[in-house]
């Protein structure tokens, strides 16, 4: 009977152990549990954070997951797209507009295991067209498209794919750089090559004609080189100035300047221009300019834009008139006006863009950059002063500048 | 048989060194400055081939050149423009056919010449 007792007892301790035991290995349980749902949250909020758009798929090529800028960017929201085949909601076109079948999407190349895929808002097409780029365009929930630049990669689980996680961004504004950018080289090297062209051909003339050709006609064509050649280091200038405004390198050297004797220098140099089109001119400076910290090399380049503009935009025998005065809070106001042929009302807005010609000159023949005006007022901005204008089209043009005392 | 020539340019200095050049090398020289006149001209004036300039106000060289073909007109086009070759003008040079692309900066007047001849099998 005492030993049933004893056995019995033993049989209560060890029950007791166990349950003590299990007790732990479900309160470790519970910890590693809490532990693993904190791990899961942290990594949800760090894909739900990420500032490109994440699309999570299972290897169906169902969204498990997608993040708030991908959400936003494509116009679904989670509630509506978990679930869903990616493919059937968010369409990617090519640039022409037409569909990019379904075997040939990144995320599907990812799901058929051939690896991760990547374009900067393009991919390379599987063979045979191995080496041709083919930007890709997402396809909103509301039908509008964007272009993108998508990295798909294969999801494993102990060498078993699980999925497809997708990252893309929205890069319209990259695009539109690149546009910027083509369009200006292409420009810059039109512009660049008419002088030389003019150079060229002249020289070419010059050089066949020998000493058969007539004394003038030789002087002729040796002023149109030189002529061609001033143009060249004027625009490779103007280029650099571009180039400068753009790096944030324009280099402002801040110096007493006597503005009025600086304009006054700006309008002899171009003497020759505004009297070979007997032009009058008109200066009425202000006696109480005060002496202003300003660069004056960059300023002349202000003064040089506007006169050139006036003396090239205003018909033979027109007039120009330059002023400078003191405003009421102290700043020093110059003012360009000219009879000449205005700036149509449409193109008020865009004058300032860099590149950009009214078409109201184009047509009249005159010779431009479209980068003057610009150079203009990003260098005025970069000495603390603006510039306006008034203006109707075949009324002339009248040019405010201001610039701060120091 | 005096072959006549049509050069579309604006800027006026080229435009009379080519006109020298192409009459020096025994050419009937028609010339206009701009894209509407020059679509006119190929119509009316028959020319056995055309220079071609790109940058041209109101109507541009490339759209010139599509309306020529659009008229079913096959005259022999040179596009001589100081515009570097992009996707549309190279397009253009395959599509609208015979046309070929010379850039004025890299070009001695000569070779344009030589090139009119060429191609008109002078």
């Amino acid at each position: 009977m005492k030993q049933i007792t004893l056995e019995r007892k033993q049989i209560e301790q060890d029950l007791k152990n166990a349950k003590i035991a299990a007790g732990n290995v479900l309160e470790d349980l519970q910890i590693e549990k809490e532990m693993l749902a904190g791990a899961k949250a942290k990594d949800e909020a760090m894909l739900a954070s990420i500032g490109d758009g994440v699309i999570i798929v299972d290897v169906a090529g169902k969204i498990t997951f997608m993040n708030r800028v991908a959400q936003d960017l494509l116009g679904w929201k989670d509630t509506e797209s978990i679930g869903t085949l990616l493919f059937d909601i968010v369409p990617i076109e090519n640039e022409k507009g037409d569909p990019v079948e379904a075997g040939a999407r990144p995320m599907a190349i990812a799901l058929a295991g051939r690896g991760p895929v990547a374009g900067a808002g393009e991919i390379f097409a599987p063979s045979p067209q191995k080496n041709i780029s083919i930007p890709y365009y997402y396809v909103r929930k509301d039908k509008t498209r964007f272009p993108a630049a998508i990295t798909v990669a294969p999801v494993l689980l102990k060498n078993t794919l699980v999925g497809a996680i997708e990252v893309f961004r929205d890069i319209t504004k990259e695009r539109e750089i690149d546009r910027a950018k083509s369009e200006f080289v292409s420009l810059a090297s039109h512009q660049l090559r008419t002088p030389l062209t003019t150079i060229n051909w002249y020289s070419e003339m010059l050089l066949k004609s020998g000493a058969t050709e007539h004394i003038e006609r030789q002087k002729e064509y040796l002023e149109k080189i030189h002529a061609g050649s001033r143009q060249m280091v004027m625009l490779v200038n103007m280029l650099l100035d571009v180039s400068r405004i753009e790096l944030g390198t324009l280099v402002v050297e801040l110096k007493p300047t006597n503005v009025p004797a600086l304009l006054s220098e700006v309008l002899n140099e171009q003497k020759p221009q505004i009297d070979g089109k007997k032009i009058t001119i008109e200066n009425d400076f202000s006696s109480d300019i005060p002496i202003c910290k300003t660069d004056g090399n960059l300023l002349r380049t202000v003064f040089q834009n506007l006169l050139s503009n006036a003396v090239k935009y205003t018909e033979a025998r027109g007039h120009i008139n330059t002023s400078m005065s003191l405003d009421d809070e102290g700043n020093v106001l110059i003012t360009f006006s000219d009879t000449g042929y205005g700036i149509p009302k449409k193109d008020h807005a865009h004058i300032f863009t860099k590149m950009f010609r009214a078409d109201n000159i184009k047509e009249k023949g005159a010779e431009g950059t479209g980068l003057g005006l610009y150079i203009v007022k990003s260098v005025l901005a970069a000495l603390g002063g603006s510039i306006r204008f008034e203006s109707e089209e075949n009324k002339g043009a009248k040019f405010f500048v201001t610039l701060p005392p120091a | 048989m005096e072959k006549k020539i049509l050069i579309v340019e604006d800027d006026l200095d080229m435009l009379t060194l080519l006109k020298t050049a192409f009459t020096g090398a025994g050419f009937s020289v028609l010339t206009c400055k701009n894209g509407t006149e020059a679509l006119q001209l190929v119509q009316s004036g028959r020319p056995d081939l055309v220079t071609l300039d790109l940058v041209l106000i109101g109507m541009d060289g490339m759209t010139v050149l599509k309306e020529i073909r659009k008229h079913g007109i096959r005259v022999p086009v040179i596009i001589l423009t100081n515009l570097p070759a992009d996707q549309e003008i190279m397009e253009g040079v395959v599509r609208d056919e015979p046309s070929y692309y010379m850039v004025k900066s890299g070009s001695p007047i000569e070779d344009i010449v030589a090139k009119a001849k060429t191609t008109l099998g002078i």
